[in-house]
């Protein structure tokens, strides 16, 4: 199924007009950064700092592009992915430690730290950040609409491999293992698995996804700047997340479509009032499906779906 | 018999309040050792230290001959050293048998494995084959939360010993069990272990159950061995039948 509606965006493309190219384009990035949280969120674990690795995936970039002249997406992304991964091994070490509200209070003070060093010095640009240079793909230096086209089906491919990725890690016996963390440590522990090693696993695969996002939306912004890593921007990575629920991979996508969706039209039509619109969602939807969107998914398929077999799994994410 | 397990002068307090007082206890291969003793005798610090839950305050655990003290409960999992727990501790929101399969995969299947299907078809059958021979297969697609607490016990031991340990400890294996169940679960579990020669420490309070599996009998009192050896001399010793029988007859079995 991912194969098939990736295809099918890349090669509808040129049908779309630009703006709603870049409004996919940046739903997808912002998923991306959702995923990782939505799969921290399995092993029980909040992370309210996500912003964090955003932003390294988007100054990745950034940097690349203002200081050593490197625009090539490709290696962009790579870095911007390895640089965050990187962060995240080495923030990790001690974060893990943690649960609960003191890990989402510690991810949370770390990124607004991050924030706040951005902000003075000199090299992340200040408030304005960093514009980045028009990018290119292995020497091909398209420009204009063809520009955005490209980068647009760039950003599809990339985030359907992640997403495949990521199915796989989740339905994995290591996936189903996250989840019991959340169950029993001590269980766990007690078969023989360092529940340390396996979180500080899984916070670094969140955060190379934070920076996957982050340069995707960078290159597609074509500007980068600290509030990347502003509280605000790593809340809506958990609101998605939580909008969306930790069922599917595709959740946090879903989620993220409709919050994008949501912001194009409300910022033309309700200007003053679309964050009343989501605070109303959000109160409607922790009331009425405490399992995010995603479980809208599960009755419909319980209703018009065939009779199956037992379910395997309990959330399996196979669709 | 060689040694497999060996207490030297093993103590634990807690904040002054003494646990354990100088434990010595050997166990050779192959033995089945039932540890009786009052409520905060000592019985389950004893096993905590054992499986390397707590660390002791004094004293060194060898096992295998190797100084084991200290070392965290995934280590000695590791190396051979199985544990159940008085209260079960499972994952509550998986079935019976997906428990059963995360334990399997953490302990039978080879950790390069991990990154395979989770519901691959031989880790299916192999769970399968489990649940069958302690009879709680039919509750195999029950979410733990809701099975009856024999069901949890079962579970949790044979979670514990899928790997087959050199040493099994188990921490009132028929706790929470009811009375005419007892006897089955301890028949089909002993008869496991004694069938693969797992050396087998278990703490009990039930004395008939004591007297019909173990093959020697470890009496503690008051964070000390008050009395170690057949169950028949240590059952025939006053100060156990005075301090120990007595009393946990008549109080109420937990």
């Amino acid at each position: 199924m991912v194969v098939t509606v990736a295809a099918g965006l890349m090669v509808s493309a040129p049908l779309f007009p630009g703006w709603v190219r870049y409004v996919v384009q940046i739903a997808l990035a912002i998923g991306l950064v959702s995923l990782g949280v939505m799969i921290l969120l399995r092993a029980g674990l909040l992370s309210f700092g996500q912003g964090l690795y955003y932003m390294v995936g988007g100054y990745s970039v950034g940097f690349l592009s203002r200081h050593a002249g490197i625009t090539d997406a490709f290696a962009a992304t790579a870095t911007g992915i390895v640089a965050s991964a990187a962060f995240a091994a080495l923030l990790g070490l001690f974060i893990v430690r943690y649960r609960s509200i003191f890990f989402a209070m510690l991810t949370l003070a770390v990124a607004m730290i991050v924030y706040g060093v951005a902000l003075k010095v000199s090299l992340f640009g200040g408030t304005d950040g960093l514009n980045v240079r028009p990018t290119t793909w292995l020497g091909y230096a398209p420009r204009g609409s063809q520009l955005q086209l490209t980068q647009f089906q760039f950003t599809v491919l990339l985030t359907a491999v992640l997403i495949l990725a990521a199915r796989k890690l989740l339905n994995s016996r290591f996936g189903k293992l996250i989840e019991a963390i959340h169950d029993n440590e001590l269980r766990l522990e007690y078969l023989g698995l360092s529940v340390r090693r396996s979180l500080l696993a899984i916070y670094v695969v969140a955060g190379a996804l934070g920076g996957a996002g982050g340069a995707l939306a960078a290159m597609a912004a074509r500007h980068v700047d600290p509030s990347f890593t502003y509280w605000t921007t790593s809340g809506e990575f958990v609101f998605v997340a939580i909008l969306g629920g930790t069922g599917s991979v595709f959740a946090p996508f879903f989620a993220s479509f409709l919050l994008e969706i949501i912001r194009s039209f409300a910022a033309a039509w309700l200007p003053d009032y679309w964050q009343l619109l989501l605070g109303v969602m959000m109160l409607a939807l922790v009331l009425l499906l405490p399992r995010g969107l995603w479980s809208l998914a599960r009755v419909v398929q319980r209703t018009f779906g065939r009779t199956s077999a037992p379910v395997l799994l309990r959330e399996d994410a196979r669709t | 018999m060689t040694l497999l397990l060996q207490c030297r002068d093993v103590s634990k307090s807690f904040n002054g309040l003494s646990a354990a007082a100088g434990i010595s206890l050997s166990v050779g291969a192959g033995e089945i050792v039932g540890i009786i003793g009052a409520n905060g005798a000592g019985k389950t610090t004893l096993l905590n230290m054992i499986s390397g839950y707590i660390r002791p305050t004094s004293g060194s655990i060898l096992f295998n001959g190797e100084d084991v003290t200290g070392i965290e409960p995934r280590v000695l999992t590791q190396r051979g050293i199985a544990r159940s727990f008085q209260v079960p501790q499972l994952f509550l929101n998986a079935t019976v048998r997906e428990n059963m399969m995360l334990a399997l995969s953490l302990l039978v299947q080879p950790r390069s494995k991990l990154l395979r299907d989770f519901g691959d078809q031989g880790l299916v059958e192999d769970v399968d084959r489990m649940l069958q021979h302690y009879d709680i297969q039919r509750h195999a697609h029950t979410v733990v939360r809701s099975v009856p607490q024999g069901v949890r016990k079962l579970l949790d031991i044979g979670m514990a010993i899928c790997g087959q340990p050199s040493l099994v400890l188990l921490d009132e294996p028929t706790s929470g069990v009811s009375s005419d169940e007892k006897h089955e679960l301890m028949r089909r579990l002993m008869g496991r272990l004694r069938a693969d020669a797992t050396t087998t420490i278990f703490i009990e309070h039930d004395m008939e159950v004591v007297r019909e599996y173990a093959s020697r009998v470890v009496a503690l009192y008051d964070g000390q061995v008050l009395a170690d050896g057949q169950p028949g001399d240590v059952f025939s010793k006053e100060e156990v039948l005075r301090l120990i029988v007595g009393k946990t007859e008549n109080a109420p079995q937990c």
